[in-house]
């Protein structure tokens, strides 16, 4: 073998070595970085979002199952037409009519609206039970027919049919409402899990009319009174979800002279900063608290307070009964409303279930 | 194959009966089969197209491409020898980044080894 070629074997194995080498080095070295720089190693509380990949790597992925029409996501899956559902809190449960839940726990449901019905009643107060039915009851057309209805009735129908027939709580039933304005108009956003400015319009007319049986001055404004303004944003599914997908969002302003101004609890002398207080101008009409969640905010909460002198809001799982009841006691609102999504019903029992 | 997914089953199996009864199940038997809730079935019934793509994958990346491209190409393969190995590592980091993102976003691990 001539000393050219026995050079060149040799300067190929170096190179051969120090490429193995440095390519081990380079793996072991960003491995190391994400385990000690970031924390991972030794912080209990580490958040998998810190990976420098978990963004860009995962979201692509993510990004690419989608665009290859992939339709079962991490909290969500994708029906028909593009419409996003959500498949964790028992969503799919509702939709799919399984395990709902039996009447002794409708009844402990039941006992806890009756805590909060006589207190209000006490002063002669108006209590209402809303109940934001899913996106799936609503648009079952969407679901994907790989997720078939199995069972014959929900949690919301045993609720309503409890009610209708054994108590006297005032509770609105959404549903054949949302049902009939769907046909020709979208009432809930395509890739959120909440209705949207026109859906939540539909609720406040019920609500509303229902809370005028005994409040006969409340004023109900019609959908003319009110602006609806969109921009692009993504929504809570497709952020779930990891994917790039926008979609118009609407928010409402009043065509009508109203000032609305608001108050934290603690500037109104409470000790929970998630208590919300919310003034209109116009001080002749009744007075108004919300226990709600997710839904509220999602636009109803712009009709509603416009027909109120003062609304006081608090999301309910930032609260106990006990604090429910005297906030009641003290504040003494003409109407009180609860508002619970169909899909947490459950969670709503075992918060406030003794 | 069969004779391994057989053992499988068996030996997951608490009694005989059931044993018999899921290989019954395997073999088509649909008798008294009841759909269940999706919670508990996911990600099935839905067979994504990234599934058959991984599956696909799978299948050709079983088969010995590396001595077939070594006879096709000696020359190449005798000479190149870093270059091969650069392809080689750069193949095999693709499909560990690629199978890192399908373990992270996956809300499903399937099997008895899931918990690892």
């Amino acid at each position: 073998m001539s000393t050219n070629r026995k050079s060149l074997i040799k300067n190929k194995n170096i190179l051969q070595s120090a490429y193995s080498i440095l390519f081990l080095s380079v793996f072991f070295a960003i491995m190391a970085w994400q385990l000690f720089v970031l924390g991972m190693a030794f912080n209990s509380t580490f958040d998998s979002k810190n990976y420098s990949w978990e963004k860009s790597l995962v979201g692509q992925y993510r990004g690419f199952k989608y665009q290859i029409g992939d339709r079962v996501f991490r909290s969500a899956v994708v029906g028909k037409d593009g419409w996003l559902f959500f498949t964790e809190n028992l969503s799919l449960r509702n939709y799919q009519k399984v395990d709902p839940l039996n009447v002794t726990n409708i009844k402990k449901l039941l006992n806890i609206f009756r805590q909060i019905d006589e207190r209000v009643s006490a002063y002669g107060g108006t209590f209402l039970v809303v109940v934001p039915p899913d996106k799936s009851t609503i648009y079952p057309q969407y679901m994907p027919k790989e997720i078939p209805v199995i069972g014959t009735v929900t949690s919301l129908d045993r609720l309503i049919e409890r009610v209708n027939n054994f108590s006297h709580i005032r509770i609105v039933d959404l549903r054949p409402t949302l049902r009939s304005a769907s046909e020709s108009t979208p009432v809930y956003y395509k890739t959120d899990t909440h209705w949207n400015c026109i859906g939540a319009f539909y609720a406040y007319n019920e609500m509303l009319s229902s809370i005028k049986m005994s409040n006969p001055d409340l004023k109900i404004h019609s959908m003319d009174d009110f602006t609806i303004t969109t921009h692009e944003t993504r929504f809570d599914l497709a952020s779930t979800m990891g994917i790039d997908l926008t979609e118009e969002s609407m928010s409402v302003s009043p065509n009508f002279d109203v000032e609305i101004t608001s108050a934290s609890g603690i500037e109104q002398g409470y000790n929970n900063d998630l208590l919300r207080f919310v003034f209109n101008s116009n001080r002749d009409l009744p007075e108004l608290m919300v226990l709600h969640d997710s839904f509220y905010p999602a636009c109803l909460n712009s009709y509603v307070e416009t027909s109120f002198s003062r609304t006081l809001s608090v999301p309910y799982n930032d609260i106990t009964m006990e604090q429910i009841l005297e906030v009641i006691e003290v504040e003494k609102p003409d109407v009180v409303v609860l508002e619970f999504a169909e899909r947490f019903m459950d969670y709503f029992l075992w918060q406030f279930a003794e | 194959m069969l004779v391994i997914v057989i053992g499988w089953v068996i030996f997951r199996s608490p009694t005989p009966d059931f044993a018999f009864d899921y290989l019954g199940r395997l073999a088509g038997d649909m008798n008294g089969v009841q759909v269940l809730p999706f919670e508990l079935t996911s990600p099935l019934p839905f067979i994504e197209p990234s599934f058959m793509i991984a599956l696909v994958l799978g299948l050709l990346l079983c088969l010995p491409w590396g001595e077939w491209l070594g006879k096709l190409f000696p020359d190449f393969y005798i000479q190149e020898q870093l270059a091969v190995r650069v392809i080689f590592d750069a193949g095999l980091l693709f499909l560990f980044f690629a199978s890192l993102a399908s373990a992270v976003s996956a809300s499903f691990n399937p099997g008895i080894y899931g918990a690892f």
